[in-house]
């Protein structure tokens, strides 16, 4: 699973980290694409994306996973934000019921920029902060349940559930696809990957190559 | 009296100067750096470390002339035990900054005034310096500041010193003592001070010594409020002292722990000062004046009133040992008394307030005081004018407020209590304005009575001015006198917006009458949250003491431009500045008004808005510029070191 070949693949799945800030998106996204952990980062600006290649039975499907400013108000790049995003890890700090509480509002605009068809899993990070916990786990579990979505507590810091969170979201995307495959239907959320190797470009990547050329 | 024992002892031998106060006058010929081509100058005086907060400043355009720009401060090397002639008096350099808003003060030249000082030691000096640059850099035409040099002793301090020095070692309070009572003897008056010449020696001696007290008092004050043990101390002393309540001895600690708690205690001790106050009436021993000055002292660092009494009485009656309670009962009357607050109080405890001070006053009268002597025989008048709270308010006011006007004129003034009431009143009201302080030093100016003539006249003189026209009409209206307190609060709240502080212990004077004396102390206290506040509340009200005695052109000036608001603004930076450490960078922003801060404030709101909207510009832009990224080349999105290896393969 935690192969690691950036020039072979037969996948790219886009997957987008939101919720609110502070929550610990960054730290989730470096835990798993380079297992890093800061203890002082600051807050995020601007939009980045880090890449991880994972083995998913006999296929190997690269992570693009997006990381941003868990801002509130709109921004411009929100639309091309989760533009092609075919998951999603929505991100609570449990220890701030608050970053809870806006989950709804994320969705909200999850699903309205994204495609209907994105796996979405509630993330409920920083357990390793459980003296301090706000939110209770079955709670954030039936909100889960309640509105289809994956569900899962981690902890950047001691790397509790990291990898587990991203390849559950990347095996959910990847049945998806698969089945959407043997029905020979594509869909624009997923990025189909060729097999060929090399090929690194997502579908966004494509175009700005087609345009700019 | 303090200059003629000071001329006897001779400057090398017993004078010693303990505390200097330094007064900037004017300037002229400054340089000019605000655009409009004037400088909003004001000066800072530095007695070695001491750099003291004084603000002076002046109107905004040039040149300047400073009013209060004075300040007191305790020769450095000068120990209780130890008075060095020869101390090394660290050089009190005068730096003349220019205040800008929003940048930090322009330095506009600087005075080195020291050495004549030391030579001439227990004198006082009046002279232009001319500014200079500072050390190491050019010299310009920075033009040249007047400055009022005034060398001060503290006898009364020593009796301070005792109460709270027992632990360590008596002797060399007792030799202190001994010196003191030597000196007073001398000079008649317990509080005496080397003072160099003023215009009213005896005046400027109480001034000096009030002054030096209030230091005193304010160390004293640190070292109980610093440690619980020296708490023990205060306790000690007060048992030594006649103790017929230990209650309140017991509850002075507590008052040194928490300002609040000091409040509720003196509640109590004016519910039973009442009592102890009819005992005082019948018998006002200025040795148990003096033993409760130190009471309070220890106590309360910030009762002034206290202090300054005690001052007055604690050289020659620290001997005689009283009642605890009657002490202390004494001393909250006292403290009623001084400030002029007794306005507030409820008539009864001014009454009896009034009794104390007449007592007082009395006591001072017989030692020799010239002034007191008048301000006795006006408090005794007064005596059996206290069923009608009003006049003895009147009487009150008016020895402490005319001696302001002229030191003689009090005496006259008591008989015809009615007309002065009003003014009285009215210069009650300013000072109930003006914090604690003010009321503080007018209530020790009565004390002194003619001693503090001249230096706290101008004080009032400003107040009056000011603040009279506004007070009047509720005066008027208002017989009662607390009424008319009430009123000067509310309308003091008006005048000044910046104190806070000062308005809370009023408005509890207000609502109990009885306590209207305890709380009186409260007020002083207040303003001194901590173990450090009573040290800078000893410095507020030496400087609006100091700066009236120490010249009378200063005065005049005071008095012609002053007003309440501005006193009162001077007093909350005063209080701002006594918080903050010159290393503090808040130190910069403690030497600016309170008009000045608010100004401050404006504008940095204002720039933080446009801050925000620029960051809120350069977000949208970069959120544009990143649309355009993710849309064409997200590659470059990628975090570094993908990328470089992505660089790499391509």
């Amino acid at each position: 699973m935690g192969n690691r070949k950036e020039e072979d693949y037969n996948f790219v799945f886009k997957v987008v980290l939101i919720g609110e800030s502070g929550v610990g998106k960054t730290n989730l996204l470096s835990r798993f694409t380079r297992n890093e952990f800061n203890h002082d980062s600051r807050t995020t600006i601007g939009v980045e994306f880090s890449t991880r290649t994972v083995m998913l039975g006999t296929a190997a499907v690269k992570a693009q996973i997006w990381d941003t400013a868990g801002l509130e108000r709109y921004r411009a790049i929100t639309s091309a934000y989760y533009r092609g995003a075919v998951g999603a890890l929505l991100v609570f700090d449990l220890t701030k019921h608050q970053t809870y509480a806006v989950v709804e509002r994320w969705l909200k605009e999850l699903y309205d920029h994204a495609e209907a068809t994105i796996v979405v899993m509630l993330v409920g990070n920083k357990s390793d902060l459980s003296q301090a916990r706000e939110v209770p786990t079955d709670e954030a579990r039936m909100f889960a349940e309640n509105n289809g979505l994956l569900f899962l507590e981690t902890s950047a810091l001691d790397s509790t559930n990291v990898e587990l969170a991203f390849e559950t979201v990347l095996k959910e995307i990847f049945a998806k696809v698969s089945k959407q495959r043997q029905n020979s239907i594509r869909t624009n959320a997923i990025t189909l990957g060729s097999a060929q190797a090399g090929q690194e470009l997502g579908p966004g990547e494509k175009r700005a190559c087609c345009i700019s050329l | 009296m303090s200059l003629a024992a000071s001329a006897d002892r001779g400057p090398g031998s017993l004078w010693s100067p303990t505390h200097v106060q330094v007064t900037v006058l004017q300037a002229r010929g400054l340089r000019a750096k605000d655009p409009g081509g004037t400088s909003d100058a004001y000066a800072v005086i530095h007695v070695g470390k001491e750099s003291t907060p004084p603000r002076c400043p002046s109107a905004p355009w040039a040149p300047p002339v400073w009013r209060e720009c004075t300040s007191v401060f305790s020769i450095p090397d000068l120990l209780p035990l130890r008075v060095h002639a020869s101390s090394a008096f660290h050089h009190p350099a005068a730096h003349v900054l220019h205040r800008a808003l929003l940048d930090l003060d322009k330095f506009l030249g600087r005075a080195e005034v020291d050495r004549e000082l030391h030579r001439d030691q227990g004198r006082r000096k009046t002279q232009w310096y001319t500014l200079k640059s500072k050390p190491g850099k050019k010299d310009k035409e920075r033009g040249a500041i007047e400055v009022d040099i005034q060398f001060m002793r503290n006898n009364m301090t020593a009796s301070m010193f005792d109460l709270s020095m027992k632990d360590k070692s008596r002797n060399p309070f007792g030799k202190l003592k001994d010196k003191i009572k030597g000196k007073n003897k001398d000079s008649v008056s317990d509080s005496a001070s080397a003072i160099v010449p003023s215009v009213t020696p005896s005046a400027d001696s109480d001034d000096e010594s009030s002054n030096k007290d209030k230091k005193k008092k304010s160390k004293i004050k640190t070292l109980f409020s610093k440690s619980n043990l020296q708490k023990t101390p205060l306790s000690q002393s007060m048992s030594v002292l006649p103790t017929s309540k230990s209650d309140r001895v017991l509850l002075r600690p507590g008052d040194f722990q928490s300002r609040w708690e000091d409040e509720d205690n003196e509640d109590d001790s004016s519910s039973t000062s009442d009592i102890m106050t009819h005992k005082r009436t019948t018998s006002a021993d200025s040795k148990q004046l003096n033993q409760i000055n130190f009471s309070l002292s220890k106590k309360e660092g910030l009762s002034f009133l206290g202090g300054l009494r005690s001052k007055n009485d604690t050289l020659s009656r620290s001997n005689v040992c009283i009642n605890g309670n009657h002490v202390y009962l004494e001393q909250p009357e006292s403290k009623s008394d001084t400030k002029d607050s007794s306005p507030s109080s409820s008539p009864s405890p001014q009454g009896f307030t009034r009794k104390h001070l007449f007592s007082s006053t009395e006591n001072l009268a017989p030692r020799s005081w010239k002034e007191p002597g008048e301000a006795g025989g006006v408090a005794s008048d007064r005596q059996p004018s206290e069923s009608s709270t009003q006049d003895s308010l009147k009487s009150m006011s008016l020895p402490s407020y005319r001696p302001v006007a002229s030191g003689d004129v009090r005496g006259n003034m008591a008989p015809g209590n009615l007309e002065t009431a009003k003014e009285t009143k009215e210069s009650k009201k300013q000072e109930n304005k003006k914090p604690s302080l003010l009321s503080l030093v007018t209530g020790k100016k009565d004390v002194t009575k003619g001693s503090e003539g001249e230096s706290p006249a101008t004080i009032p003189v400003k107040e009056k001015e000011g603040a009279p026209p506004e007070i009047k009409p509720k005066q008027d209206g208002l017989e009662p006198v607390k009424d008319v307190m009430r009123q000067s609060e509310k309308d003091t709240p008006a005048l000044v917006s910046g104190r806070g502080k000062s308005l809370n212990p009023f408005e509890e004077i207000q609502i109990t009458e009885p306590e209207a004396e305890p709380e009186s102390r409260t007020e002083p206290k207040p303003p001194v949250l901590s173990a450090r506040a009573p040290q800078t509340k000893a410095v507020k009200p030496r400087l609006h003491p100091v700066k009236p005695m120490n010249t009378t052109a200063t005065k005049v000036a005071n008095s012609s431009l002053g007003t309440a608001t501005i006193i009162s603004e001077n007093l909350i930076n005063e209080a701002m500045m006594k918080k903050y450490n010159p290393s503090d960078p808040a130190f910069a922003y403690a030497q600016l008004t309170h008009d000045e801060l608010i100004q401050l404030v404006l504008k940095q709101k204002e720039t933080i808005s446009k801050k925000e909207f620029q960051v809120r510009e350069l977000e949208d832009y970069i959120d544009n510029l990143l649309v355009r990224v993710m849309e064409e080349t997200p590659n470059i999105l990628r975090i570094p070191a993908e990328v470089s290896k992505k660089a790499g393969k391509m």
